[in-house]
């Protein structure tokens, strides 16, 4: 976490707002924060932590406390702060509750605490709203951010005025704390934790199954296994002999039953020869009706005797009624026939005349069908017609083109002939212009060369006056260097001269002359010059004379080169004199344009050569078409002329055809629609006549039928009178021979058959019932014989005595059995929960002993999460001594405390301090107060440094020291703030809080803060 | 003319919690005793003349001796304040000491006022230039200005116009020119690196007299020059030769530079190998009150050795135990085992307090609640 920017309103001893840029104090610095005693320096830090935690850093102070007193009551107490982490720029805001006055009038209303968390992009602009009001909510996100508590962080982030010893000398307890969350190490501790409850949970089943097992046995009532197994021998053969004598019981119970049964058989038996009797009583009494019921039963047979009689007689009777009503209702129906017939005859009479209309109506039609055939000859002629037409219009038509194209044609011979004409007398006059262009190109090409080397020539005559120029001045320097040289050369002869004097000696001889005597020795004005600076001269002037013979000689070739160049010209000039005289002075330019123009004229010359060319072409084709354009032509006229006496010859045939016909149906149509109608006509008069036809033959039918029909009748009603007749003597001689006096008697004694039928059946089954009555009463009498009527009352007390002594040997038998089972499952599942225990026995082999060992309960007391710390711990307990050694001048290092702790304290994670002066470890805590701070500033900058540097771990690339550096000397103050810089040049933004004036001379980067009596203010260095 | 040129006194030091008080009035009085006999017209002071900006009242009195003698042979003393010093505390009653002969260069605002001195030559002008931070040039000067380098630009600058005509000058100045050879005894003069200036900056002048690097040197020319410190400061000065420095300034500036080398009571040095070597070798050590750095590469454990180390050199300051700080290869290797995973880490865990290994079955059974608690992680996160 990096703070960016901080913003106070009446927090603390600040009275009004302030703003802390932390990015004014340089990318990640060591800054100082600076002020006299209470004026607000923690307060910072406070604000930071309040803003983040809703809490202090100190946590003696109150969020709420921190309204400042000296605000105006207006001023709300507000705290933003913004921070960056892991590259995203985040803001948080915090009110704390307060009293607030009321918007209106007096008093005050109370403001709750609200927190506001955002989400900054790039340019600081907010750009997600994370948390919106909720105070714990804000708190909760910023743990998730930063990965610690409130707590945490004052430990790491920040170390706390007079707390810093507390880092040190926390116990192993404590610091398992701080670092399994700094290090993300709770996997570990739930490892452990896992264990535990795993085997605790293993531990608990063990416990139950044992808790089960004593139950079942109590349920028994039994102290211990083996006395269930006996006690279960015992009682299996106890229910056994029960068993036997229930068996029994139920025997006797069975004999008794059988007894009872056959009493109860005799009882029933005595009962039914009682009701037999009765029933024999009841029958004698029914004689007298069923004898009275036989007689009425003979009256009917003697009756039914004269029956068929009476029948035959009542039938014909009926008969010859019948025939009577259907002869009278014949008669009426013939004469209605008869009035019908008439009717129609009248119509009948008619019909001849009927038909002779209809034959008129045939004969008209036949003239209309004749008629026909000659409409239809009149349409084709008239077709025939418009066709000749037609064919002579398109003849003419193609005469008029085969006129017009022939016209054309001659049209354009003619204009081509005579263009042909004009082409070639305008060629005739063009004659030898070839000749003339050709000679004069020829010219042409000489003057232009003359030209050329004219152009040669200047260039040259030019070369050769610089040429000349330039002999001039190397013939100048050549003399200059001769000069010199000579001059040179001299000198060198006249001081040899002197050189030779120098050598003089009195007294002794002159080489030269001889003399003993010097009297005027050579002497040299100027330095003699020596042998080199001789042959020096010579060769410049041997150089220089070398380059003018050099240009000497390039003059002469430039000059021979220019007379070759006139020579040439002037040839070519005398050529050209001798072809074009006087022209021949005419300029180069002069003479080409003349040329062109030549040049052009010949163009246009061949141009038009090819046009006559052409237009011979063409006018041989316009020839060669003319013939068959002529032809074409003819053969239209002729074809016109054909169609035309096609047509005269149609409309004559039509004419004859027209006359034949009556005006009326000339036209078709007309013609089919008459003969439809007389069709229709005759139709209709035929289907009448038929009809009317056929009307009188049916009424004429009907008639004679029902003439025929009555004489049947009248026969059929004689002889049904006369079997009338017969039928009524036979049944009055019938009735005088039988017993009956008068026909109602005989219709008295009739019965009906049911009633007959019924009577008969009583009759009989009265006769049945009285003998099986008897045969009944006769068979239970001999069966009974001497019997005598038995007692129940015995026998049934005899089964309930036997029924009660089976009930007794069945309960004691089921007790009995019940005890048993109850045993036998007892021992089946303490066999069970045995085999049980014994599973778990083994898991718990397994798992209790891992989480003893996971949770420090045997050996040194270190458990799993601790020894991994231990660990870290050990790293962070390097880079810590390597900063204390320096702090301290090599003194003092850090170490882990590898003793196991005195009785159950939790231990691996203490720290000691190894004196490499005395060369002896002894405990932090006798570090003295200077020392202590060193250390836990090691401590800190170690622990960040490891953190930063393990994967899981938490960023902590801020760290704020709260005071300690007063009580440093000067030299390890230095050393302090040493090792700070360097920690600083790593990337950290280090914030230390003193009072320290030295401090202040040191970092330059701070922020001042300046007390008074109306509050603190921040000041800003370099602002004033 | 002839000028001594020293800096860096440090007067009030305190080295390893051992005053060295006492080895600088012996050297402060050789210095005396140089511009004595070498008749010299000024004594240069650039800059750290305390160690601290509220020295203690023993480095107060020494310094008092130190000017009261230089005083006594009439040799005018001119010093600037370094960036140990408190300038202000330094300057007190400069005035009055500027009439007799002392004078105290502290104030960044009268940076254009030089101290004019005469030789048969003619005048010779000493301009001193405080040490000073960006911030306060940024402020007195209202310029702007982040860096050190850019700050002195601004200063120097500044001067240019009081310069007189025709007169040779000497600038006074307690800087960190770039590409000086820097030794662990000075205090950086910024947090962060922008402390660096370029040496072109006193190009114009005659002598530059510069203090901060306790290594004498000089950088760009050889009239642009560190005196060094008087004494070695830190055990990373052993080599260094400690010495004051003679400009003889003639008609057209510096005829000639002298080094006179400093005899200090104790060396500092560093003595390497073990202990029972170091023991026997000290009785024939001539210099046994040198202070010293020993550095032991003894693998094993002592009891008390600053102890026995005293007895034979009472100013041993600092021990160093290159042996024992190596790495513990365990360490090394548990440290390996937790990058390695949980599971590893358990194993080991269990090996060293049962005594023996994971049994095949605790092996699974512990990876598999590893499974169970990741799982449930996952989970979770998934909800």
């Amino acid at each position: 976490m990096h703070p960016l920017t901080l913003q106070m309103c009446a927090f603390g001893p600040f009275a009004a707002e302030e703003n802390i840029d932390f990015s004014r104090l340089g990318d990640k610095p060591l800054f100082l924060i600076n002020g006299p005693t209470g004026s607000g320096k923690t307060t910072l830090l406070d604000a930071i932590c309040f803003a983040l935690y809703g809490k202090t850093t100190g946590d003696e102070r109150e969020g709420a406390q921190m309204r400042s007193d000296l605000a105006q009551p207006s001023l709300l107490t507000e705290v933003t702060f913004t921070f960056e982490l892991t590259g995203k720029c985040y803001r948080i805001r915090r009110i704390p509750e307060q009293a607030r006055p009321k918007a209106r009038g007096d008093g005050f209303t109370q403001q709750s605490g609200e927190a506001q968390l955002w989400l900054l992009a790039d340019d600081g602009s907010p750009e997600k709203l994370i948390v919106s009001n909720k105070v714990t909510e804000a708190t909760r996100e910023i743990e998730q951010l930063l990965g610690m508590n409130a707590d945490q962080f004052r430990q790491v982030m920040v170390l706390p005025q007079g707390k810093f010893r507390q880092l040190l000398t926390a116990d192993s307890k404590d610091r398992e704390h701080i670092f399994s969350q700094l290090f993300q190490t709770q996997i570990y501790k739930r490892l452990e934790d896992e264990l535990k409850n795993r085997s605790a949970e293993v531990r608990r089943e063990v416990d139950s199954l044992n808790k089960q097992k004593t139950t079942l046995l109590g349920q028994t009532g039994l102290e211990s296994l083996e006395a269930l197994t006996e006690k279960l021998q015992s009682a299996s053969g106890e229910t056994e002999k029960l068993k036997q004598v229930y068996d029994h019981q139920l025997e006797e119970r069975v004999k008794a039953l059988r007894e009872k049964d056959q009493a109860v058989e005799l009882i029933s038996r005595f009962t039914q020869l009682d009701s037999l009797i009765a029933e024999q009583k009841v029958l004698a009494q029914q004689q007298e009706a069923i004898d009275q019921q036989s007689i009425q039963l003979q009256r009917h047979s003697e009756a039914q005797q004269i029956v068929p009689d009476f029948e035959r007689y009542e039938s014909s009777t009926a008969i010859h009624v019948k025939h009577a009503e259907r002869f009278k209702t014949e008669t009426e129906k013939l004469k209605l026939f008869e009035q019908s017939l008439h009717a129609i005859s009248v119509e009948h009479a008619q019909l001849p005349a009927l038909k002779q209309q209809l034959d008129a109506h045939k004969a008209q039609l036949q003239v209309l069908l004749g008629f026909q055939s000659r409409v239809q000859k009149l349409q084709s002629l008239k077709d025939n017609h418009t066709v000749a037409i037609n064919a002579s219009s398109k003849t003419e038509a193609a005469l008029g083109l085969a006129k017009r194209l022939h016209g054309a044609n001659q049209k354009n011979i003619d204009e081509t002939e005579q263009s042909i004409a004009q082409l070639r007398l305008s060629i005739q006059q063009s004659d030898g212009l070839a000749l003339t262009l050709q000679s004069y190109s020829g010219q042409l090409e000489k003057k232009k060369k003359v030209e050329q080397l004219q152009r040669q020539k200047n260039t040259l005559e030019t070369t050769l006056y610089t040429s000349g120029q330039k002999g001039a001045a190397l013939k100048a320097l050549a003399d200059e260097k001769k000069k010199v040289a000579n001059t040179i050369e001299r000198d060198w002869h006249l001081a040899q001269a002197a050189i030779l004097a120098m050598t003089l000696d009195d007294e002794a001889p002159c080489p030269v002359c001889g003399s003993v005597d010097h009297p005027s020795p050579a002497h040299s004005e100027v330095p003699p010059p020596t042998q080199a600076m001789v042959e020096q001269v010579r060769k410049q002037f041997q150089e220089a004379s070398d380059l003018l013979n050099a240009e000497r000689e390039n003059y002469r070739s430039i000059k021979t080169e220019i007379t070759r160049l006139s020579l040439e010209i002037s040839d070519i000039d005398k050529e050209l004199n001798q072809v074009l005289g006087e022209a021949s002075h005419s300029s180069l330019q002069e003479m080409q344009s003349h040329f062109s123009v030549l040049k052009k004229r010949s163009d246009d010359l061949q141009t038009q050569h090819d046009v006559l060319r052409k237009a011979e072409q063409a006018l041989s084709g316009f020839k060669n078409a003319q013939l068959p354009l002529l032809s074409s032509m003819d053969e239209a006229q002729s074809a016109w002329n054909a169609a035309s006496q096609l047509v005269a010859q149609e409309l004559k045939a039509y004419q004859i055809a027209e006359q034949e016909l009556p005006e009326a149906y000339r036209s078709l149509g007309v013609l089919d629609a008459a003969i439809t109608q007389q069709q229709d006509t005759i139709n209709s008069c035929e289907q009448q006549l038929s009809r009317l036809q056929t009307r009188y033959n049916a009424a004429k039918e009907q008639h004679d039928s029902a003439g025929a029909a009555l004489g049947v009748l009248q026969e059929n009603l004689g002889q049904s009178q006369q079997t009338l007749d017969a039928a009524k003597t036979q049944w009055q001689a019938s009735l005088l021979g039988s017993a009956f006096e008068s026909v109602e008697e005989f219709k008295g004694a009739l019965l009906d058959v049911a009633v007959k039928d019924s009577l008969v059946q009583r009759i009989e089954g009265y006769k049945k019932a009285v003998q099986h009555n008897l045969g009944a009463l006769q068979s239970q009498q001999q069966a009974l014989g001497e019997s005598v009527r038995p007692d129940l009352q015995p026998s049934l007390d005899k089964i309930a005595v036997a029924e009660e002594a089976l009930l007794a040997a069945e309960q004691q038998w089921r007790l009995m059995h019940d005890q048993l089972t109850l045993l036998q499952n007892t021992q089946q599942r303490i066999a069970t929960l045995n085999k049980e225990g014994s599973a778990l026995e083994a898991q718990y082999a397994v798992v209790g002993t891992l989480s003893d060992v996971a949770n420090g309960q045997t050996g040194n007391k270190v458990s799993l999460q601790r020894f991994v710390l231990s660990v870290l711990l050990d790293d962070v307990l390097i880079e810590a001594s390597h900063r204390l050694a320096l702090m301290s001048k090599g003194r003092y290092r850090l170490l882990r405390k590898e003793d196991r702790a005195k009785g159950n304290k939790a231990s691996g994670l203490d720290l000691e301090v190894e004196d490499a002066y005395s060369g002896r470890v002894r405990a932090v805590a006798t570090l003295s107060g200077g020392e202590s701070f060193m250390a836990a500033l090691a401590l800190a900058l170690g622990l960040s440094d490891v953190v930063q540097a393990y994967a899981g771990g938490i960023r902590l690339d801020t760290l704020f020291i709260d005071e300690g550096f007063g009580s440093l000397d000067p030299e390890s103050l230095d050393l302090a703030i040493r090792t700070l810089t360097d920690l600083q040049k790593s990337g950290r933004m280090i914030g230390i809080i003193s009072h320290v004036a030295e401090l202040k001379e040191q970092i330059p980067a701070r922020i001042d803060i300046k007390a008074s009596e109306l509050g603190s203010k921040i000041v800003w260095r370099d602002a004033g | 003319m002839k000028i001594l040129h020293t800096s860096d006194w440090h007067i009030g030091r305190q080295f390893h919690n051992v005053s060295l008080l006492e080895d600088q009035r012996h050297v402060l009085n050789q210095i005396v005793d140089i511009a004595d006999q070498q008749q010299v017209d000024v004594l240069l002071i650039a800059g750290d003349i305390y160690d601290r900006s509220v020295p203690p009242s023993q480095a107060v009195a020494l310094l008092d001796d130190v000017l009261d003698r230089v005083n006594q042979l009439k040799i005018p003393v001119i010093m600037i304040s370094g960036n140990h010093d408190g300038a202000a505390r330094l300057s007190f009653a400069s005035s009055q000491l500027a009439q007799t002969g002392v004078h105290i260069l502290a104030d960044l605002e009268q940076i254009s006022q030089p101290v004019t001195l005469q030789d048969k030559h003619g005048d010779v002008a000493f301009f001193g230039v405080p040490y000073a931070d960006p911030v306060s040039v940024r402020h007195v000067l209202g310029v702007e200005a982040s860096t050190h380098d850019e700050a002195m630009a601004h200063v120097v600058a500044s001067l240019q116009s009081s310069i007189p005509d025709n007169t040779r000058t000497v600038l006074l100045s307690h800087c960190f020119i770039d590409g000086g050879e820097e030794s662990e005894s000075e205090r950086p003069l910024s947090i962060g690196g922008a402390e660096r200036i370029s040496y072109k900056h006193f190009a114009s002048f005659d002598y530059v007299a510069l203090g901060h690097l306790h290594g004498r040197q000089y950088k760009g020319a050889d009239t642009i020059r560190y005196s060094g410190s008087i004494l070695k400061y830190s055990f990373s000065e052993e080599k260094q030769i400690k010495s004051v420095t003679l400009v003889e300034m003639g008609s057209q500036g510096v005829d000639e530079i002298t080094q006179i080398p400093l005899q200090p009571i104790r060396d500092m040095r560093t003595i390497t190998g073990e202990l029972s070597e170091i023991l026997v070798q000290a009785k024939s050590d001539p210099n046994k009150d040198d202070y010293l750095q020993i550095r032991l590469s003894d693998k094993q454990a002592i009891l008390d050795v600053m102890g026995k180390l005293r007895d034979v050199y009472p100013n041993v300051l600092h021990i160093e135990r290159p042996g024992l700080m190596a790495a513990n290869p365990q360490q090394s290797a548990r440290r390996d085992q937790l990058k390695k995973g949980e599971f590893s880490m358990f194993s080991d865990f269990f090996e060293q307090v049962n005594g023996e290994p994971l049994t095949k079955e605790q092996q699974t059974y512990v990876s598999q609640t590893l499974t169970d608690l990741h799982d449930k992680d996952l989970l979770q996160k998934v909800l």
